[in-house]
């Protein structure tokens, strides 16, 4: 996929915006609260049809106007091109339509324009939570696989229906409701989500391996390890869920909420056999991080027979100059990025197309 | 909307509790009805205090009845050896339309949904059970609406059923996950019933 224009009118500081991209390298410079980050949120508004900053649309709105208009175009792998519209009132009131027809939700545009972002928040993958790195998978894994996200969406429901049925157990002090069923849902549903995962995991593994290669010569490999919550030794993962949630059925019922399942799984990334987040530098978590993005684009690319587009916001404040150029150059030849940066001194020294914003106004940049 | 006629203004609002009925529809019912002879309208308000009065649940499946047994169970000619689960006493006309089904039915008044407080015990399944243990039957099929609460539900009434030995089987899921029965058109649901499979 590449995007060819974008045209902006009232998207946060930006008043108005007409721009054309290059198809490979897009750098955005600016200082900082000048309008960067906000010109990478529109271009991701038309991915996932909506804000990766907040769920309130009307945010994107320009203070002290009525309305925001976008419009994007872009051009498939295979040759088709679309024009994405999108209009937001401040009342909340939307309409986008796709060459030209009429689309009823602004959800509806999801999967026209496959996108990989990385913030700088998403150093998380490396040092956050459980929770960041399951997304980064399920995610990863629903843009590839339809039926993935199906069951991730079915397991959400059971697990809330299979909560309700706990919670009244032991608010009543008798025994779960109808629990073997609900069990047995998990347990379909889960086993899909945890081997759907494994798959994804490993693909993703060996792809972030050959990238940290062309990276960084002889760092050895980026592995990761799925940290399940059922002990999955010897077993069909169905049999294991199973056993699982029969273990620890009296322990849930004076709890009230499910306790083991793929909602409690974990990642464990390593760097040089070593466990990122216990043992890896701010940069080096960083550029894993950002490593795994970019697997992750890459793995899109190979199973869904087209290029995501490549937003990365602000990447290089912990990366020294040698690994920021390489990082460039393996994404140059490869996708079509858009990258911001505060600083003025050139560390992209790979064709571009540059730009550069100042109180929401963005001009192309002579070289 | 005032018309200063509030006999008319309350049928307009007793209409729009139907569903699919909005106010325009309700006004244009409500017009029908003043255009209807005296003799007519009687008859159709008779018939609304009939139903209400007449129709109950049929004693054996759950199903709509005049009297104890509905007509389903009191037809000798239906195969006896076959029932078809499903959640509403609708869904029975659904497929009765279709004309594909010649066994006996049995409706459970819902599906399992922790959420809304519906345990197996608020569902017509006890019965379910009885019926199963004594009247010879070979095979249950299963026919709750494919969603999570549905599924769930299916699932139940297997492990239930396990210990009698008999068939228990599911429409194949040729139908939309959350379609309802009652969207789903004939050749569909024949289609989801032949091909179905063991749970
Ligand atoms: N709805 C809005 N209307 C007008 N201005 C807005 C709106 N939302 C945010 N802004 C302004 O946009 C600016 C921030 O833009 P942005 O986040 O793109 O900065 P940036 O260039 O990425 O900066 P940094 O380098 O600090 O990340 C702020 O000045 C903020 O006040
Ligand atoms: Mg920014
Ligand atoms: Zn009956």
């Amino acid at each position: 996929m590449i995007i060819k224009s974008l045209d902006l009118v009232n998207f946060r500081n930006i008043k108005e915006a007409t721009l054309a991209f290059s198809g490979t390298f897009n750098v955005i410079r600016g200082r900082n609260a000048q309008g960067k980050t906000n010109l990478l949120e529109a271009i991701h508004l038309f991915s996932l049809g909506r804000s990766f900053r907040t769920r309130r649309r009307e945010e994107m709105v320009k203070f002290d106007e009525e309305y925001l208009f976008a419009r994007l175009a872009c051009t498939s792998d295979a040759g088709v091109s679309f024009r994405i519209e999108i209009g937001l009132e401040r009342g909340g009131r939307i309409s986008v339509s796709v060459n030209g027809k009429k689309l009823a939700a602004l959800s509806e545009i999801i999967g026209i324009m496959p996108t990989v972002i990385f913030i700088p928040e998403d150093v998380a993958l490396a040092t956050g939570p459980p929770s960041e790195r399951r997304t980064f998978v399920d995610y990863t894994a629903s843009q590839i696989s339809p039926s993935f996200l199906q069951n991730l969406k079915e397991y959400r429901k059971v697990l809330v229906q299979r909560n309700a049925a706990l919670k009244r157990a032991m608010e009543s002090g008798s025994q779960p409701e109808g629990i073997t069923a609900w069990d047995e849902m998990i347990v379909e549903c889960g086993a899909a989500i945890i081997e759907g995962r494994q798959e994804m995991l490993s693909e993703i593994e060996s792809r972030a391996s050959r990238l940290i290669d062309d990276i960084m010569t002889g760092t050895g490999a980026i592995t990761m390890q799925y940290s399940c919550s059922v002990d999955l030794s010897g077993k069909e993962t169905k049999e294991a869920l199973r056993e699982a949630l029969l273990g620890t059925r009296d322990q849930e019922k004076r709890r009230g909420y499910t306790l083991v399942g793929p909602h409690y799984d974990d990642i464990s990334i390593f760097l040089d056999d070593r466990e990122l987040k216990r043992y890896g530098s701010q940069g080096r978590k960083r550029l894993a991080s950002i490593i795994l993005k970019l697997a992750q684009a890459w793995a899109i690319m190979e199973r869904r027979a087209e290029r995501p587009i490549v937003l990365l916001d602000d990447i290089f404040s912990e990366l020294d100059d040698e690994t920021a150029r390489r990082v460039n150059s393996l994404l140059s030849d490869r996708y079509q990025s858009f990258i911001t940066t505060p600083r003025t001194e050139d560390i992209i020294d790979v064709e571009a197309a540059r730009f550069f914003v100042e109180e929401g106004v963005v001009a192309v940049e002579k070289e | 909307m005032d018309y200063g006629l509030p006999a008319l203004q309350a049928l307009i609002e007793h209409f729009k509790k139907l569903p699919g009925v909005g106010e325009k529809t309700a006004r244009r019912l409500t017009f029908a009805v003043l255009d209807m002879g005296e003799e007519e309208v009687t008859g159709f308000a008779e018939t609304l205090l009939q139903v209400k009065q007449d129709i109950g649940f049929c004693n054996r499946c759950g199903s709509l009845a005049e009297g104890e047994i509905c007509g389903v169970c009191g037809d000798n000619s239906r195969n006896e050896s076959i029932i078809c689960v499903v959640e509403r006493p609708s869904d029975v006309f659904v497929l009765e339309n279709s004309g594909q089904f010649r066994g006996r039915y049995h409706v459970l008044h819902g599906v399992l949904s922790p959420l809304d407080g519906v345990g197996p015990g608020d569902l017509n399944i006890t019965q379910l059970e009885n019926r199963v243990r004594d009247e010879g039957i070979k095979e249950v099929i299963v026919a709750t609406n494919p969603s999570i609460e549905g599924d769930t539900t299916s699932l139940f009434i297997a492990q239930l059923l396990g210990k009698y030995g008999i068939k228990v089987t599911r429409p194949v899921r040729g139908l939309p996950l959350g379609s309802s029965l009652e969207y789903v058109d004939r050749g569909t649901i024949s289609k989801a019933l032949e091909g179905r499979e063991p749970i």
